[in-house]
């Protein structure tokens, strides 16, 4: 892929004539010949970039800090009502929704001091800011499971984030289930409206990842092999621009 | 009218293979999925040697989409079956194919083997049928409500039929009304919904390009399509009946049903993220009938294009691969042409893979090469000289 004079070895299609007051956007011209040029030239170049990208990408991969994964679901609290219209039929409501509850806990000023001190070492706006990035939330099932995904280095460290985070939320969601409760026996619906109340509850034990997961072996040596390619065509065309 | 039949041997020969090939698929099914895409790769090594254009930046767009989707689309939780990623990958892929070897045309005559395409096409889906009737000792009630193909689901092929049926009339200007009978025929054989779409919005341009008589008669075979089509695939019903309408629902839903929602999610949940498992419930056993699985909901479940274009990229992207398509062809041939040659799978798209399937990817780059060997016949001589 370089800029180089047009190659008449081979025919060429018929291109229109150049229409001054239309823009132009083809760039350069890409051809065998030309490829087999720009190889043949730069191989050398091409081959030295690529081992020191290769190595680059290695010592990334081997000192980069591994990240773990851990994953956990809760199923949300719950109550079951007597439809007013038709009083043999009942529904289950959800105390709080799936995605207002997610939304809360995406605040970094939505946690205590005392988590993220366990949990992220030292209570700085950016540790905070960085444990909201390092959840991932999904909603399972027919809305009513939160699926939790805590992504950090280092697997202890990892593991003992989502034990005190699972703990956090069921503690939250249980102050939904309670408050809930409480509104409805203020209310004297808990007779006549609501059938039942379902607590939340942890779906499943808490999963570590089998192995880190980041950093990613395929992708890094794809992403060094391009690189490598993108940075020796950059240099040659910067040779050729300025050597003239 | 020209009714002739073209009965040359190479017709009734590529007739006799196809049956065999078919015959050969209907009964040791093999997965055929990525023929499309595997033939395209041999034909971009083959003719890497005769590269020779001038490249759009197009490319440029189309590998920075590709590359950035597949790095940075954020990867989903470990304990979750992971994504047949590739395929979203492919419309970016077809890009960077179309800006590069948008003049690398083949050295075959493209309009011989578009007539025998059109020509044996309908026969070989007819040859289905047979197979069907000998295997399943079916009747022809029984037989009106199979969807007959070739080699893969007929949804992709007609894609590749419209193709060749547009080339023909609009490049090649071949204006015969037979032909346009038989693709009427290869609609209601195939009894397929997509098809029918594409076939009716190809039918706008068809209807405005001939004269009064073929119009009428075109108007009629059109909706006696339409007519049997929509008995056949109780088009009356309800829409949100029709499966491909009820996961765009349960997606729209999934934004609130509200458009400023799906702009706050510009380049949507990557190529990785499963489609939400509480919306994956609210359409049952699509997973489970897609992957195997029905705790896999990979986005390909999804079907429509444009519906999983829109979870996976986010709407802009979503727009832009059908304008960049477009323009990428508007440069090489006429706008009005462009139209036509897109058309087919952007309909389809609605239903199918449309831009990300092989088959029909194939379509609409022969049916440019066509244009190129029709506008320049010394293309055709190289070959036939042994130039090249």
């Amino acid at each position: 892929m370089m800029i180089a004079s047009k190659i008449t070895k081979y025919p060429t299609l018929q291109f229109r004539a150049p229409n001054p007051l239309r823009m132009n956007f083809c760039i350069m011209t890409i051809s065998y010949q030309n490829l087999q040029n720009w190889l043949l030239h730069n191989w050398k170049r091409f081959l030295a970039i690529e081992i020191l990208c290769l190595s680059i990408g290695f010592s990334y991969y081997y000192f980069a800090p591994k990240i773990y994964e851990a994953n956990f679901g809760v199923r949300l609290p719950k109550t079951q009502i007597a439809l007013t219209a038709e009083p043999n039929k009942t529904e289950w409501h959800m105390i709080i929704s799936g995605i207002d509850f997610l939304r809360i806990l995406q605040n970094p000023l939505g946690y205590g001091n005392e988590f993220i001190r366990d949990c992220m070492g030292v209570d700085t706006n950016q540790n905070r800011k960085d444990w909201v990035n390092a959840l991932n939330i999904g909603l399972k099932n027919r809305g009513d499971v939160i699926q939790f995904s805590i992504r950090l280095a280092g697997e202890g460290r990892t593991l003992q984030c989502a034990q005190l985070f699972e703990i956090e939320v069921m503690r939250d969601l249980t102050s939904y289930y309670e408050s809930a409760i409480k509104q409805a026996t203020i209310e004297g619906q808990l007779e006549k409206k609501i059938i039942q109340f379902e607590k939340p509850s942890v779906v499943g034990a808490i999963r570590l990842s089998d192995s880190f997961i980041q950093p990613n072996l395929k992708k890094t040596l794809i992403g060094v092999l391009l690189l490598g390619l993108f940075i020796t065509v950059f240099f040659s065309v910067i040779q050729k621009k300025y050597r003239h | 009218m020209n009714l002739s039949i073209p009965l040359r041997s190479e017709y009734v020969l590529t007739l006799i293979l196809c049956c065999l090939l078919h015959t050969l698929i209907f009964f040791f099914p093999v997965p055929v999925y990525y023929i499309p895409d595997l033939a395209l790769i041999l034909y971009l090594l083959y003719k890497f040697r005769d590269l020779n254009q001038a490249l759009s930046p197009i490319f440029f767009i189309g590998l920075i989409l590709l590359l950035g989707y597949y790095f940075l689309s954020p990867e989903p939780p470990e304990t979750e079956f992971k994504n047949n990623y590739l395929v979203s990958l492919k419309p970016f892929f077809y890009l960077c194919v179309l800006a590069a070897y948008l003049k690398n045309v083949p050295q075959i005559d493209l309009k011989k083997w578009f007539r025998i395409i059109l020509w044996i096409y309908p026969l070989i889906l007819l040859w289905n049928l047979f197979l069907v009737h000998l295997d399943e000792n079916a009747n022809l009630q029984h037989l009106m409500t199979r969807r007959p193909y070739f080699i893969f689901e007929n949804n992709f092929e007609i894609t590749f039929y419209l193709n060749c049926f547009a080339t023909l009339f609009f490049i090649y200007g071949q204006r015969k009304i037979i032909d346009f009978i038989l693709v009427v025929l290869v609609i209601i054989l195939a009894g397929s919904r997509s098809g029918l779409l594409a076939f009716l919005a190809l039918g706008v341009f068809y209807f405005f390009s001939v004269g009064w008589r073929q119009k009428i008669i075109a108007t009629l075979l059109g909706v006696g399509a339409v007519f049997y089509i929509g008995k056949g695939r109780n088009i009356s019903a309800p829409l949100n009946s029709i499966d491909r309408v009820q996961s765009l629902q349960a997606l729209l839903g999934h934004y609130n049903n509200s458009f400023w929602e799906i702009l706050k999610d510009p380049l949507g949940a990557g190529i990785y993220q499963k489609f939400p498992g509480y919306l994956c419930s609210r359409i049952p056993d699509f997973a489970e009938w897609f992957t195997g699985n029905s705790h896999n909901c990979d986005p390909l479940m999804l079907q429509a294009f444009y519906t999983r274009a829109l979870f996976q990229f986010g709407i802009y992207i979503t727009v832009l691969i059908p304008i960049l398509f477009f323009y990428l062809i508007k440069k090489e041939i006429n706008a009005k042409l462009a139209l036509i040659i897109l058309t087919p799978m952007a309909c389809v798209a609605t239903s199918v893979g449309g831009f990300s399937n092989g088959l029909a990817f194939w379509g609409v780059l022969l049916s440019v090469y066509a244009y190129q060997q029709y506008q320049n016949p010394n293309l055709l001589l190289h070959a036939s000289s042994g130039k090249r």
